[in-house]
């Protein structure tokens, strides 16, 4: 059953295995959550945007004619979710439907051993970095997010958003160069 | 101290930079890199800052997602399967996921136990087959022979033992039956110092039997337990006799 490939279990739910789709859901959801999670920045977004993709997946599972990946196909829902959840939260935001800071607030697992300080110090900066790519354009953000979230080669994030090589490179470039700008009091009083 | 990027001009290897930061870089390009940072201060300094950057957001990253990893269903149930799993379950699991040469090892080890069982237990229940054989020995022509090898082969020590049970049955029983019977009870020790346990019931038996050999006088089975106790003095470890004893003692 794990040795099937992704498209050969699309092609089985639609012929009408009930439990194929099932199998790719187990595959991919915990990356999909991190690709949303780096994206939104929101633990209950991110799993809203989780669920969203693989049924808006299902919904047009006929659509998918099997000329790209299905794991790229996958991103692609997934990060169009991610950006419909944004722009519909920036409108409840304008219209006061929503508190901008407690929308923006994250949460952090911090060790509980840690002294006060340093848990203080830790949630500091977690929330400087959440905000600082938060902050990247949705082009910008993607790529760093599948870069470091899930830890994707160059060669797939390039198939997963359809670009060439070094558009990915470059993009990836002027992310940290952009993440860089933001946190750089943070990273030079460090002194790492 | 802060470090302003606005302050170099930028290289026109940013690309080859990311590759390197994110080690997707071959070997040849990697080397090739690493001599450009030693004359591109740009690239070196980026290097160092986007490795900071990096380590900051694999922190929040991990601070993030731990909470995601352990409240998912599909982590908890390979757990409690595995509390579930029977003892056969977990041999059958070690056997399919143990490499090659240690399902050998394990095989190996199984049948050499097996093996050392079974010896085991036919070397105990050995002296019992031999008492059996035993009493037919002097009667061959051969016995003779085979006593001379095994007189041969045998130690200094022993020789003085049989030695001296010859001269003390020569002064106590010279007629030939007896003397014979000596003789064939010597050849036991030489056999196997165990064997040569199970002699006195064997003799007490043959001594009913036979009515010839039924004259092999007291003192020769004396004589004869004295050997025995002399065998088993000679090495210091328990011999079988010392269950006979009991037997022969009734006989």
């Amino acid at each position: 059953m794990e040795t099937t490939s992704d498209e050969q279990m699309v092609e089985r739910a639609l012929s009408g295995d009930a439990d194929a789709f099932g199998v790719i859901v187990r595959r991919w959801e915990r990356r999909i959550y991190a690709l949303a999670f780096g994206m939104l920045g929101r633990e209950e977004d991110a799993r809203d945007a989780t669920q969203e993709t693989f049924l808006a997946a299902f919904r047009n599972l006929r659509g998918f004619r099997g000329e790209a990946k299905v794991s790229s196909w996958l991103h692609r829902i997934a990060i169009n979710q991610c950006i419909t959840r944004q722009r519909r939260a920036r409108v409840r935001a304008e219209t006061g439907l929503e508190d901008e800071a407690e929308r923006d607030a994250g949460v952090f697992t911090i060790a509980a051993h840690e002294s006060p300080a340093r848990r203080a110090e830790a949630r500091e900066r977690t929330e400087a970095v959440r905000r600082a790519v938060s902050a990247l354009p949705t082009e910008l953000r993607q790529v760093i997010v599948m870069k470091e979230f899930e830890e994707m080669t160059f060669q797939e994030i390039a198939q997963a958003l359809e670009l060439p090589l070094s558009t990915v490179k470059s993009r990836l470039y002027t992310a940290l160069k952009q993440l860089r700008m933001r946190l750089g009091t943070h990273a030079a009083g460090a002194g790492r | 101290m802060k470090e302003k990027p606005e302050q170099h001009a930028l290289c026109a290897r940013a690309e080859d930079l990311v590759t390197y930061l994110y080690g997707e870089a071959s070997e040849k390009e990697a080397a090739d890199f690493k001599r450009h940072m030693e004359e591109c201060r740009s690239c070196k300094s980026e290097l160092a800052a986007f490795s900071h950057v990096r380590e900051d957001v694999v922190e929040w990253r991990n601070l993030s997602l731990p909470s995601f990893e352990s409240s998912t269903a599909p982590v908890l149930e390979p757990a409690v399967t595995e509390r579930k799993r029977s003892a056969l379950a977990a041999i059958r699991e070690f056997f399919s996921l143990a490499p090659m040469w240690m399902r050998a090892a394990t095989a190996f080890a199984a049948i050499a136990i097996c093996a050392l069982v079974v010896f085991t237990v036919m070397h105990f229940s050995e002296p019992r087959t031999i008492v059996q054989v035993a009493p037919q020995v002097p009667a061959k022509p051969q016995g003779g022979e085979i006593a001379k090898q095994r007189e041969e082969a045998a130690s200094p020590k022993e020789k003085e033992v049989k030695e001296t049970q010859q001269v003390a049955v020569a002064t106590t029983a010279p007629s030939k039956s007896s003397a014979e019977t000596v003789k064939v009870n010597n050849a036991q020790p030489r056999v196997k110092s165990r064997r040569l346990a199970a002699a006195p019931s064997t003799v007490a038996q043959r001594s009913t039997e036979k009515p010839d050999k039924a004259k092999a006088s007291k003192e020769a089975r004396e004589q004869l337990a004295e050997l025995v106790q002399t065998s088993k003095d000679d090495d210091g470890l328990p011999r079988l006799s010392d269950l006979f004893e009991d037997s022969n003692d009734s006989n």
